[in-house]
């Protein structure tokens, strides 16, 4: 009775997600089951059109920045937390969550209000800014529990050794961590590759990223493309876990 | 120690770089406009004002958004508690190994697939000749498809959907910390097994429903696209009634509700950290 329910649950739980992946491949304009006929003409509509593509480099393009950013900006927070006593620590953790934590809303509109004045708004540096900003708590609280666990004897023992701190760090430290920075930035990656309501509100007609042509599309009339560029982010996000999961399980062995 | 005893002062510098920079960062990109938006919910060319607040909470359309906010969301957790709960108690309990993965494993997929995609996909499986109206016409359940996209129940399913995964890890992380020898100390005392779960184990597992039910209902609280593709114009919720005032140019008035509902998530998580401690740290941990 219980796995019956689970298992029903875990179906429930995954299958619609992947509903949308067979209607990328239908010969007709709307969507309706069972595919009555397959046709790659979608595929080819979405190449063809220019808008697609450069959404899809362009959410490319700012997802690896902002991975970068946050991933950097999220390790040093956590390192500042575990390594250093300092007052209002707390106040401290509680800033690096609020990304999180704060309605993506009212993060969009404070973002936007504040990047009209010095020109933000409409910019990749802008969204780099706003993705990365979403993605520290991510980062901060991967690497804080990867922290937590990690073993400081070894890095004591660099330093008995003669090691320099900063040596010691690159070379003890940071490979142990090294599954849990893969993992963040793989997090940072997907939070930017998925973001949509931020960017409704910071990007424009020249920084449209693939989501935010989704949504687009999804507001007006949709067509499959729309079904093909979800397949996409699918593979790419899907891509993500799976490489996150081989990291891990290498390391662990 | 490494990097917190340190005499060297150019290293003692370098060392608050970690904390400065990170810090810096989050108050110039958040903090700073955040704060932009606090100022404007009270201010109007003429100076001061507290007329957006007065309207935003005397105002029936405003008062029953914020009301629907809260209810949609209260219904969400207590449906992610209810679902989520047997899958965590399986996924600790499981006496196969590759079960207890699976089941892992198979909660946590979606979590990294697009919230777009899942929430597009259930506008597909909703809507009128969907898979849903196909499976009860089929059933003979319904005579003619019921509508079921643009309604409350849309919003509530692909909520539940995206958040159950947050309410799973929440309790499957205390669920761990269980002791399973109180199980079967119950047991040899002579304790049905559904004794022994409702009064040994329950009990044990309140602090991953309660830190879950919090985490799951604030997320809740500020959900944005979902609403807006799958509710009608009645279910809005306060994110999208933000949006459509600033949209309008109401500047003001989408300040004072985005204010009110900041106010409201950190209401109750300040009152839920009071008793539990924080609870988005000590998930990490």
């Amino acid at each position: 009775m219980l796995y019956f329910f689970v298992f029903l649950m875990l179906f429930i739980i995954i299958a619609p997600a992947l509903v949308i992946v067979p209607q990328s491949f239908t010969a007709l304009n709307y969507f309706i089951y069972p595919i009555k006929a397959f046709s790659l003409k979608w595929y080819g509509k979405f190449m063809q059109n220019g808008e697609w593509l450069t959404s899809l480099e362009r959410s490319l393009l700012i997802a690896l920045m902002a991975a970068i950013v946050a991933t950097a900006l999220g390790t040093l927070a956590a390192l500042a937390v575990n390594r250093l006593n300092f007052k209002g620590k707390r106040v401290f953790m509680n800033l690096m969550l609020m990304p999180m934590i704060v309605p993506v809303v009212i993060t969009g509109v404070a973002l936007y209000a504040s990047f009209a004045k010095i020109g933000l708004n409409n910019t990749l540096p802008g969204l780099v800014m706003a993705h990365s900003l979403l993605a520290i708590p991510m980062v901060f609280l991967t690497m804080s529990s990867a922290l937590a666990r990690f073993d400081r004897t070894l890095e004591l023992a660099a330093l008995s050794m003669g090691s320099s701190p900063v040596r010691a760090f690159f070379s003890v430290t940071l490979p142990v961590l090294r599954p849990a920075v893969v993992t963040s930035a793989l997090l940072s990656f997907v939070t930017s590759l998925d973001e949509v309501v931020v960017t409704i509100f910071v990007s424009g007609a020249n920084t449209k990223t693939l989501p935010m042509v989704m949504w687009e599309n999804l507001r007006t009339a949709i067509d499959p493309t729309v079904a093909v560029a979800a397949t996409f982010l699918i593979i790419l996000t899907l891509g993500m876990y799976v490489i996150s999961q081989m990291v891990q399980s290498g390391h662990n062995r | 120690m490494l990097l917190t005893k340190d005499t060297n002062p150019v290293r003692a510098a370098f060392k608050w770089l970690l904390l400065a920079v990170p810090l810096l960062y989050v108050v110039l990109a958040m903090g700073i406009p955040l704060i932009g938006i606090i100022i404007k919910s009270f201010s109007t060319p003429r100076g001061l004002t507290l007329k957006f607040y007065h309207k935003a909470i005397t105002e029936p359309l405003y008062l029953g958004v914020l009301f629907s906010t809260v209810e949609t969301s209260i219904i969400v957790t207590i449906l992610c508690l209810a679902l989520a709960y047997p899958m965590a108690y399986l996924s600790v309990s499981a006496k196969s190994q590759r079960v207890r993965a699976l089941i892992t494993g198979g909660v946590l997929i979606p979590y990294w697939i697009s919230m777009l995609v899942r929430i597009f996909a259930w506008q597909v499986i909703l809507q009128n000749n969907g898979l849903v109206n196909q499976a009860m016409l089929f059933l003979g359940l319904v005579r003619s498809p019921v509508k079921l996209l643009y309604t409350n129940l849309a919003v509530v399913i692909s909520l539940v959907h995206i958040l159950l995964p947050v309410m799973f890890l929440s309790l499957q992380t205390n669920m761990r910390l269980i002791d399973r020898n109180l199980m079967l100390a119950s047991s040899v005392m002579g304790a049905t097994r559904s004794y022994g779960f409702i009064h040994v184990f329950l009990p044990l597992s309140k602090g991953g429903m309660v830190s879950g039910s919090i985490m799951v209902f604030v997320l809740a609280l500020g959900f944005y696209i979902a609403p807006a593709l799958l509710g009608g114009p009645d279910n809005m919720m306060l994110s999208n009634l933000i949006e459509i005032s600033m949209n309008n140019f109401n500047w003001g008035l989408a300040a004072a509700l985005s204010v009110e509902l900041l106010l409201l998530v950190y209401l109750i998580i300040g009152v839920a950290f009071h008793f539990t401690g924080n609870i988005f740290v000590k998930e990490a941990r």
